[in-house]
């Protein structure tokens, strides 16, 4: 018996010193390769992900305006997917002790974690994505600050003038503050093109259960829904696919979603985060980032819309003039 | 075997009159024996299995595109390789280590909890109740004591309730724990989005605990004295477990349930007592990342680590000096795979691979031992 | 609360129910053998990595499923040589196990999957009516307008309670399970026996797995699927006294309590937090717990590997 148990053990160790040996050389080479990256004087940057970069739409937009303004200002980028909030200041510090210059938080929980950090390291720029009202007066905690009302107000207009029977579902994900004001907004918005549109919320506590968001939205369609807004990051795939069964309609966040749900998906509210990263990566190379909450609105041409489907022309048109409204100032938000 | 087994059947006889028996189902009682032969996994097998498993991390990283060498020089430099390296480490160190010491007071004591993220939790809730809402109404130098006084209570009731309905109705607390956990999580989300939220904060956390009530750090690094405290858990619940005549009855009824009533131990108030010991020290761990890493109560602050401190506890054959080894080795692991991810791309899931591969080897050469020795007291 | 009664409720409970249903009636087998599986969770997410990884290969959902089912057979053989061949100690594998396959799955994914995972239509598997008993009024709605994994359900947990009761295959198990040293005395070969139930087990967790990502979350997989839904299981099994009738019921209690979410928020929603909706399934299956802790008599030799 010990002898069974020994061999799995020996057979493993003989294969490790192969994949030791073998990788030895092609080794050398890599690390003379990266070598050379680091010593060519580019700024090093890193950001971190709550989720995956290539999954659901909150972290594929992000990622991929970060990597457009890597290549632009030609950074040395780095990123970390899944940093937990535990993870965040052990990574946070790692980043600036290894010399990074700055690094960019894609969420807003990791603004505790800035706060702890940032004092510490004033050689390292911390910017955060999201949304933030204060970063604690630091010189070197800058926050480009989505206004989610804004972004909510312009979901409920469009889905009450889309919706046919007057009936909306709000599916939101992690019940968050920005997400909780974004939601009291899109009924205001809703209800500001159709008074007599019914709202529901509901929460499903994750922004990962695309399970539970599809029956929660399922659910809301049966009741009557006959549009739905996800307001759930990557768990919104699930309020898609239960509106494209249900032959519902529903509304795609953050990039043009469309050809994922083309049946469903009228149009998505894209937020410009290749503008605002660009942004960042110009006043890093400037030097201008100096602790500045950065508002990204209608005004500052935030927001957009993609290429509308499967409703009538005249809700695109209706739908436009308010958000020319919020851009020139003329439409104001309703406060909640 | 057999007479082990008739025992059981005619202990639940010498008292009938008590129906909820908290040793119920002489099953679990002799898997805690089993387990006992655990204890006896001599070093040189736990560090087999922990070449093995590390050998096999080598290989997913090779896999996954890193080289052998590279993935040695993370693991030299965020270890003992460099001072952060070591701080790191042992910053994820502390909760894993204070929730395995916790657990061995419940397993060695017959008890299987499975709850150590919920105690965690809610003493969390309990740390961050001290430091952020009553320090600032107490003399300073009582914040911090108070502090991780609620959060012990706090963990300890929560530990509690599992034994008491074990004792009162029977419930294996193997199941009760596991799903208090989830409780656990969605109370915490329930305080930090309604309670105990911070009202200018644009994310779920409470308020900044006050400075007084944070655990103190050494000198400039983000190394708190939570690993003071759990280093003198380790301790502590060493010499309670195998110094003390409380620790004896707890052994005892851990070893054996139905004996321990022959002697007129009190089985149900050891199996609270065990409980209560063990959700207060687990609690330690959630009330020092509350104190010492994030400052405030924050949704989603345990990556699970409740389940990798039970780890540990097994691979360390239920001995708190051992666990102190092991949870090093768990910190560096951590610490390695979060840089690994930094420096090389690798998921930092390889940690989980990493960490649970040795316990299911270890757990197989012990069955394995055990099989064979019974085998041979046949023969 | 007239939504209580709506068919939609109870179809979406039955929906939600299948996953549970099928990894319990794994694991109410194996315990009735003596198998305690606290590996069900990571059984069950390296069913739905299975299939979510065969479905994007093969461009067929169907053959992701058949995928996830082999994966689970294939991880529940292995468990079984740890906990019945070693005998190793069950519920510390379990612990390991579970790590393992939350890691496994994860450097998986992003291993073999760079681009993401494109798993084709899953309108396979999506609700198709029956003829005829899908138009009764209500039952028809509710029973026969599902996905035919649920109607695979209504055949394998009947035959589940015969096997199990019926048959000298179920007399096997059970006495495997109620004193496994008599059984292996009486010439019974004990492990062979668990071996087979951690098979059986295997196939139907990864089924539960498939059904989660093919079915309720249409596809798309993310690290931590299963998300404790499996120690969902484990209470389910036991607090169902190991009856696949019981366990039935109590999975589409489960289903109920979390399709609840939805009308309890919109009728509720802004008094009462979301938290507490949320943990309302965990909140069942802890009362349930306690109401059926003291009666429930446990397989005796459940959790025990057999030391002859």
């Amino acid at each position: 018996m010990k002898r069974i148990l020994a061999l799995p053990f020996v057979v493993l160790l003989c294969l490790l010193a192969l994949a030791a040996c073998g990788t030895t050389s092609a080794d050398q080479k890599e690390k003379e390769g990266s070598g050379e990256q680091s010593d060519g004087g580019q700024p090093k940057v890193a950001a971190l992900f709550t989720q995956f970069v290539d999954q659901g739409n909150w972290d594929v937009t992000g990622y991929q305006a970060y990597e457009d303004m890597c290549s632009t200002y030609d950074f040395d980028c780095d990123y970390v997917e899944e940093a937990s909030y535990e993870r965040a200041p052990a990574l946070l510090r790692q980043y600036a002790q290894d010399g990074y210059a700055m690094v960019i938080t894609h969420s807003s929980g990791y603004a505790a974690a800035i706060q702890e950090v940032a004092p510490e390291f004033p050689n390292t720029q911390f910017v955060l994505f999201s949304y933030a009202t204060d970063t604690g007066g630091l010189k070197n905690f800058s926050a480009w600050s989505v206004d989610w009302d804004q972004a909510g107000y312009l979901q409920g207009v469009i889905a009450g003038l889309s919706s046919k029977a007057g009936n909306i579902s709000i599916v939101g994900g992690e019940q968050i503050p920005s997400t909780e004001r974004a939601m009291a907004l899109a009924e205001k918005g809703a209800q500001s093109v159709n008074p007599q549109a019914k709202v529901s919320r509901v929460w499903t506590g994750t922004f990962v259960d695309v399970a539970k968001a599809k029956q929660v939205a399922a659910q809301a369609i049966d009741g009557g829904a006959d549009f739905v807004i996800p307001m759930a990051d990557l768990a919104g795939q699930g309020v898609h696919q239960a509106a494209e069964a249900a032959g519902a309609l529903s509304l795609g966040e953050y990039m043009d979603e469309n050809s994922k749900y083309p049946q469903a998906i009228v149009t998505s509210i894209t937020v410009d985060m290749a503008g605002a990263y660009d942004q960042i990566g110009a006043a890093y190379t400037n030097g201008e980032l100096e602790g500045q909450i950065v508002q990204m609105d209608a005004q500052s041409g935030a927001f957009d819309f993609a290429p509308f489907h499967n409703v009538d022309a005249e809700v695109e048109t209706a739908a436009r003039k308010v958000l020319d409204g919020l851009s020139d100032g003329s439409t104001k938000v309703p406060s909640v | 075997m057999t007479q082990r087994e008739t025992d059981t059947r005619s202990g639940t006889e010498v008292e009938p009159s008590r129906a909820p028996d908290p040793v119920r189902g002489g099953d679990r009682a002799r898997s805690v024996e089993r387990l006992a032969r655990l204890f006896d996994r001599p070093w040189p097998s736990i560090i087999a299995a922990f070449v093995v498993s590390l050998g096999i991390g080598l290989l997913l990283v090779v896999l996954a595109g890193g080289t052998a060498a590279e993935a040695v020089d993370v693991a030299y430099r965020s270890t003992v390789g460099s001072q952060q390296g070591m701080i790191d480490s042992l910053v994820y160190t502390t909760p894993r280590l204070l929730v395995a010491v916790g657990v061995i007071v419940a397993l060695r004591s017959g008890q299987f909890n499975l709850g150590a993220e919920g105690q965690l939790q809610v003493g969390a809730i309990g740390a961050a109740l001290g430091g952020a809402f009553l320090a600032p109404s107490i003399p300073g130098p009582l914040a911090l004591p108070v502090s991780l006084l609620l959060a012990m209570v706090f963990g300890a009731l929560w530990a509690g309730l599992a034994a008491v309905l074990k004792v009162w109705r029977g419930c294996d607390e193997l199941i009760t724990t596991l799903l208090l956990n989830f409780i656990a999580i969605y109370l915490v989300q329930l305080m930090v989005q309604g309670a105990m939220k911070d009202p200018s904060s644009t994310f779920n956390q409470s308020k900044r605990v006050i400075a007084v009530a944070e655990l103190p750090r050494f000198g400039f690094t983000r190394l708190h004295y939570g690993i003071v405290i759990a280093v003198a858990c380790v301790v502590l619940v060493w010499f309670l477990l195998d110094r003390t005549a409380l620790g004896l009855r707890l052994r005892s009824v851990g070893y054996n349930p139905v004996a321990s009533r022959y002697q007129q131990l009190r089985v149900g108030r050891l199996t609270v007592a065990a409980m209560l010991i063990s959700g207060a020290v687990c609690a330690l761990a959630g009330a020092g990342e509350t104190l010492g890493v994030q400052f405030r109560l924050i949704q989603g602050f345990s990556s699970g680590f409740g389940f990798e401190g039970l780890a540990i506890a097994f691979l360390a054959s239920l001995r708190p000096g051992r666990a102190l080894v092991i949870a090093l080795i768990f910190g560096g692991i951590f610490s390695t795979a979060t840089r690994l991810q930094q420096e090389l791309g690798v998921t930092a899931s390889l940690a989980y691979v990493v960490e649970g591969l040795p316990i299911v080897l270890l757990a197989c050469a012990a069955g394995a031992q055990a099989l064979r020795a019974q085998r041979k007291g046949i023969a | 609360m007239h939504n209580l009664v709506e068919s939609f409720f109870w179809a979406s409970a039955i929906a939600l129910a299948a996953p549970i249903l099928l990894a319990a009636l794994g694991e109410t087998f194996a315990q009735r053998a003596g198998v305690f599986t606290i590996g069900i969770e990571g059984l069950m997410l390296s069913g739905a990595f299975g299939a979510a990884a065969v479905a994007s290969w093969s461009g067929d959902v169907i053959v992701g499923f058949a995928g996830a089912a082999l994966a689970g057979a294939v991880l529940g053989a292995l468990y079984g040589v740890a906990v019945v061949l070693f005998r190793a100690d069950q519920v510390v594998v379990g612990i390991g196990f579970n790590l393992i396959v939350l890691g496994a799955t994860s450097m998986l994914r992003r291993g073999l999957f760079p681009t993401g995972m494109e798993v084709p239509s899953t309108s396979a598997l999506d609700r198709h009516e029956l003829p005829l008993l899908g138009d009764l009024p209500w039952i028809g709605e509710v029973l026969f307008d599902q996905s035919p994994i649920v109607y695979a359900l209504y055949v394998l947990t009947p035959f589940g309670v015969f096997l199990l009761f019926r048959t000298r295959v179920g007399l096997l198990v059970r006495a495997v399970g109620d004193g496994a040293l008599a059984s292996s005395a009486a010439g019974i070969r004990v492990p062979r026996i668990r071996m087979w139930v951690m098979v059986v087990n295997g196939t139907l967790a990864g089924a539960a797995g498939a059904t989660l990502v093919l079915v309720n979350a249409g596809g798309v997989f993310v690290d931590n699927l299963v998300d404790g839904r499996g120690y969902l299981v484990l209470a389910l099994t036991m607090f169902a006294r190991w009856h696949p009738g019981w366990v039935a019921l109590g999975a589409v209690l489960f289903g109920a309590a979390d399709a609840l979410q939805f009308i309890a928020q919109a009728t509720f929603g802004g008094h009462v937090p979301t938290a507490v909706f949320l943990m309302a399934p965990y909140l069942l299956a802890l009362a349930a717990w306690v109401v059926m802790g003291k009666r429930s008599r446990a397989p005796s030799d459940l959790g025990v590997p057999l030391l002859a």
